[in-house]
């Protein structure tokens, strides 16, 4: 609860007082030396600009593939995107982590050995598209991720209380010296709000995030994007 | 000797602040100190910090922000912690954050004019980071445990969220205050895992270049 007033704090803190206040009669000596970029909104078919974006939300578990997602209490990701923009395309790189607060091991029922909380760690590039919708931009975009889910607690106690004592197989975690094991899928929508004449938008985004060997997720995030 | 840390804190922020030559530009530095708002075990106490930021424009920017929290041991622990430890022999989970690094992205599209050079902005971060953490075995009690000792110091991924609000009253020095919220996954005694999401409120004088 204190999260979402939290959350919900800062993006009214955002929204308000720029539409109340960003009136364009700015004091050019306090830095404001660089110009100001295009608006959002704006038809920049054929130019190239870079674009950066971070976001707060979380990923909601489908229950589809496995026992981890019964025990995933809570979940907050953090999504960060830097790449270029070309008209209404953009390719960016992505990173993502998400800190998954999950059920003590000990209390775990299922099929798959979870060490309880977890860290989901993903790096990879997201493709979007975007176009105008009245006074809101719109997008849709496709990503794909290399994912770890690290094993966070220590190996052997992990293999000999949590894996052998309960009778579980398939682990998910990486073991000690693996890289990867993971991969991510995701798929989904965006309404971007331009802030007037400033370059940035205030982002609601909803989507599919498919984590092999995780589960299937709905991914929920609020942000802010901006070109440059 | 908390007022005095901060008084001091305080003396010498403003003399780097006053004293270091500087002209408008796109490099922000800041320094100032920071308290943990949130923690139910252990008192506020000075945590001086120091970050960097370059803005692209007026509206975004990346930055860079290192903080140390330095324990104070038994003076870390408030009154419920002494009462927990002391009289019911229970073990609340003391694992300060002791030092802390954050690279992130500002966005800064909120700006008011205030007189003829001043100007206040309201700006989000998001972004990554890393928290060194020493688990207080004392506190915990289990001092002799090596399984509990093997997991005392670690470095935790971190990713954090936040709100700021900085006030520049000419072109070279602002004041800026900053509320982040900071999750990371602590392992204690080796076998028990446990997120924390601990929230950080910090002022920063800043000087731009």
């Amino acid at each position: 609860m204190q999260r979402t007033v939290f959350q919900l704090v800062i993006l009214t803190a955002i929204v308000i007082p720029t539409s109340a206040l960003a009136d364009g009669n700015e004091d050019p000596s306090v830095l404001t030396e660089t110009p100001t970029p295009a608006p959002e909104g704006e038809d920049t078919a054929g130019t190239e600009r870079w674009v950066a974006s971070g976001s707060i939300g979380r990923l909601w578990f489908t229950n589809s593939n496995t026992s981890f997602s019964n025990r995933a209490t809570e979940t907050t990701t953090v999504r960060l995107e830097v790449g270029r923009t070309i008209g209404r395309f953009s390719l960016a790189a992505l990173g993502q982590v998400s800190h998954v607060n999950g059920e003590y091991w000990l209390a775990q029922s299922g099929t798959q050995a979870t060490q309880g909380d977890s860290l989901i760690l993903q790096l990879g590039i997201s493709g979007r598209v975007r176009g105008n919708l009245g006074p809101l931009v719109g997008s849709v975009y496709a990503d794909i991720t290399a994912a770890r889910v690290p094993l966070l607690m220590d190996q052997d106690w992990y293999q000999q209380e949590v894996v052998e004592e309960s009778g579980m197989t398939f682990p998910m975690h990486e073991e000690r010296g693996q890289i990867l094991k993971h991969a991510g899928l995701g798929l989904g929508g965006a309404l971007s709000l331009p802030l007037f004449d400033t370059g940035v938008s205030a982002d609601a985004m909803v989507g599919v995030q498919w984590i092999t060997g995780v589960d299937l997720a709905v991914q929920t995030q609020l942000g802010m994007s901006a070109t440059f | 000797m908390k007022s005095t840390r901060i008084i001091f804190g305080v003396v010498a922020s403003l003399g780097v602040a006053f004293t270091t030559p500087a002209k408008a530009g796109n490099i922000i530095l800041g320094i100032g100190n920071g308290v943990t708002a949130n923690d139910p075990f252990l008192r506020s106490f000075v945590a001086p910090e120091i970050s960097a930021e370059y803005r692209f424009n007026r509206f975004l920017g990346v930055s860079a922000l290192t903080a140390w929290r330095p324990s104070m041991g038994d003076a870390s622990r408030n009154a419920l912690s002494h009462q927990l430890v002391n009289e019911f022999k229970i073990s609340p989970d003391f694992s300060p954050v002791v030092f802390e690094g954050r690279i992130g992205v500002n966005f800064l599209p909120a700006q008011v004019q205030i007189g003829e050079h001043a100007k206040a902005r309201v700006g989000v971060q998001f972004g990554v980071g890393t928290a060194h953490t020493i688990d207080d075995l004392e506190a915990l009690q289990c001092e002799d445990d090596p399984q509990c000792s093997d997991t005392q110091k670690q470095w935790h991924l971190t990713a954090f969220y936040g709100l700021s609000g900085e006030v520049l009253w000419n072109e070279r020095y602002g004041m800026r205050i900053r509320m982040d919220r900071v999750r990371h996954i602590e392992t204690i005694d080796s076998t028990t895992l446990q997120m924390k999401t601990i929230q950080y409120v910090s002022a920063d004088f800043l000087l731009a270049f």
